[in-house]
C-alpha cells in the first residue's frame, strides 16, 4: 500500500500466499457488516500510519502469528470514520518512555487481542472509547 | 501505556496485568470494564481519572495520584492481598468501595497520598501493617480485623470519622519512632 486505500465491501480472505505491505501511509476501509480475513505475513506499520475506517472487522490469524504490527516508535493504526471497526489482533514492540508507537482514537474502535511487549500511546480525540476486549499484560521496565 | 490527545474512554472486556506503568495524565479520561490488576507496576494519575475498572493486586505496586488531583475509584472492593500497595503523590484516592487490607500480611503503605476515602481492615494482620510515612488522612476506617499501626516520626494520620476496635479485635502501634 503506497498511499491509497484498501476497500473492502464484502467478507474478502486474503491468503497466506500475498502478504500487505506499507510504502507509505494508507487506508484501510472494511464497510461495517464485512471483514477482511488476512493470512500472511504480520502487517507491520513501520513508521507509518494505517488508517482504519467502514465498520468492518480485520480478521488475522487466532493464533497472533500475524498481527498488525507496531514495530516502529513513529508507526501509528488510526481508528476513524463514523462506525466502530474491529481489529482481531494488534502487536505493540517498540518505542521508549518518549516516544511510542499510536494506537489514535479518532473515532470508536475495538482490539480484541492486544501484545503490549514495549512502549505505547493511546491518543483520544474528545470522547472516542478504545475497547480491549482480551486479557491485556502491560510488561515491566516502566512500559 | 499512555494515554494522550483528549479525555476518551479505556474499556477493558477482561483482565489488563499491569507490571510496567500506565499513565494517565489527561483529565478525565475513564477506565471501564475488566480488572486492573496490579503486578508491581505503577498507576500514574496526573489529573482527575475516573475508574470504574476493578482493581486488584498480585505484586507489590504503586499508586501515584498527583498534587491537588483526585483519582475518583468506584471499582468494587481493592483487596490489597499478601503485599504491600504505596499511595503517594499528594492527590486523592476517592474510592467509594473500599481499599481493604483482606490478608494477615497486606500492608498499606501512605507515602504522600494526602486522603483516601475508605479503608478497610477486615484480616489480623500479622506481617502487615498500616504504614503512615507521610502525614495523611483517612476518611472513613472499617476495623474489623486486627491492625498494626506504623506511624513514622513526626507524621500524623488523621482519622476524620469514628470508628470502633470489635472486642476481640486489636489496634497495635509498632515501629520504633510514633508520631506526635
Amino acid at each position: 500500500m503506497n498511499g491509497g486505500t484498501l476497500q473492502v465491501d464484502a467478507d474478502t480472505t486474503i491468503s497466506s500466499d500475498s502478504t500487505i505491505s506499507l510504502s507509505s501511509s494508507s487506508n484501510l476501509k472494511i464497510v461495517g457488516g464485512s471483514s477482511l480475513t488476512y493470512e500472511g505475513d504480520a502487517l507491520s506499520l513501520d513508521n507509518k500510519t494505517l488508517s482504519l475506517t467502514g465498520g468492518g472487522s480485520l480478521v488475522l490469524n487466532s493464533d497472533g502469528s500475524n498481527p498488525v504490527t507496531l514495530n516502529n516508535a513513529d508507526g501509528e493504526l488510526e481508528f476513524s470514520g463514523d462506525n466502530i471497526t474491529t481489529v482481531s489482533h494488534v502487536k505493540i514492540s517498540s518505542g521508549d518512555t518518549s516516544n511510542a508507537p499510536t494506537l489514535k482514537m479518532s473515532s470508536n474502535g475495538v482490539i480484541q487481542n492486544l501484545a503490549h511487549e514495549e512502549f505505547s500511546e493511546i491518543n483520544f480525540a474528545s470522547g472516542k472509547t478504545l475497547s480491549i476486549t482480551k486479557p491485556l499484560r502491560c510488561l515491566p521496565a516502566n512500559r | 501505556m499512555t494515554i494522550t490527545g483528549a479525555a476518551g474512554t479505556l474499556t477493558l472486556g477482561d483482565n489488563m496485568t499491569l507490571s510496567g506503568t500506565l499513565n494517565l495524565p489527561i483529565a478525565d479520561t475513564t477506565i471501564s470494564g475488566g480488572t486492573v490488576t496490579l503486578n508491581g507496576g505503577t498507576l500514574q494519575v496526573d489529573e482527575d481519572i475516573n475508574f470504574i475498572s476493578d482493581l486488584a493486586q498480585q505484586a507489590n505496586s504503586s499508586i501515584v495520584v498527583a498534587n491537588g488531583k483526585n483519582l475518583n475509584y468506584s471499582g468494587n472492593v481493592f483487596n490489597v492481598g499478601a503485599q504491600m500497595l504505596t499511595l503517594s503523590g499528594a492527590g486523592v484516592f476517592a474510592n467509594t468501595n473500599n481499599l481493604t487490607l483482606n490478608d494477615p500480611a497486606s500492608s498499606l503503605k501512605l507515602n504522600g497520598i494526602s486522603r483516601v476515602d475508605n479503608v478497610s481492615i477486615s484480616a489480623a494482620l500479622t506481617s502487615g501493617k498500616l504504614e503512615i510515612a507521610q502525614n495523611a488522612t483517612i476518611e472513613n476506617l472499617a476495623h474489623t480485623g486486627s491492625s498494626r499501626l506504623d506511624i513514622d516520626n513526626s507524621k500524623v494520620l488523621t482519622l476524620t470519622n469514628a470508628f470502633e476496635i470489635p472486642s476481640s479485635q486489636s489496634m497495635e502501634l509498632v515501629g520504633t519512632t510514633m508520631g506526635p
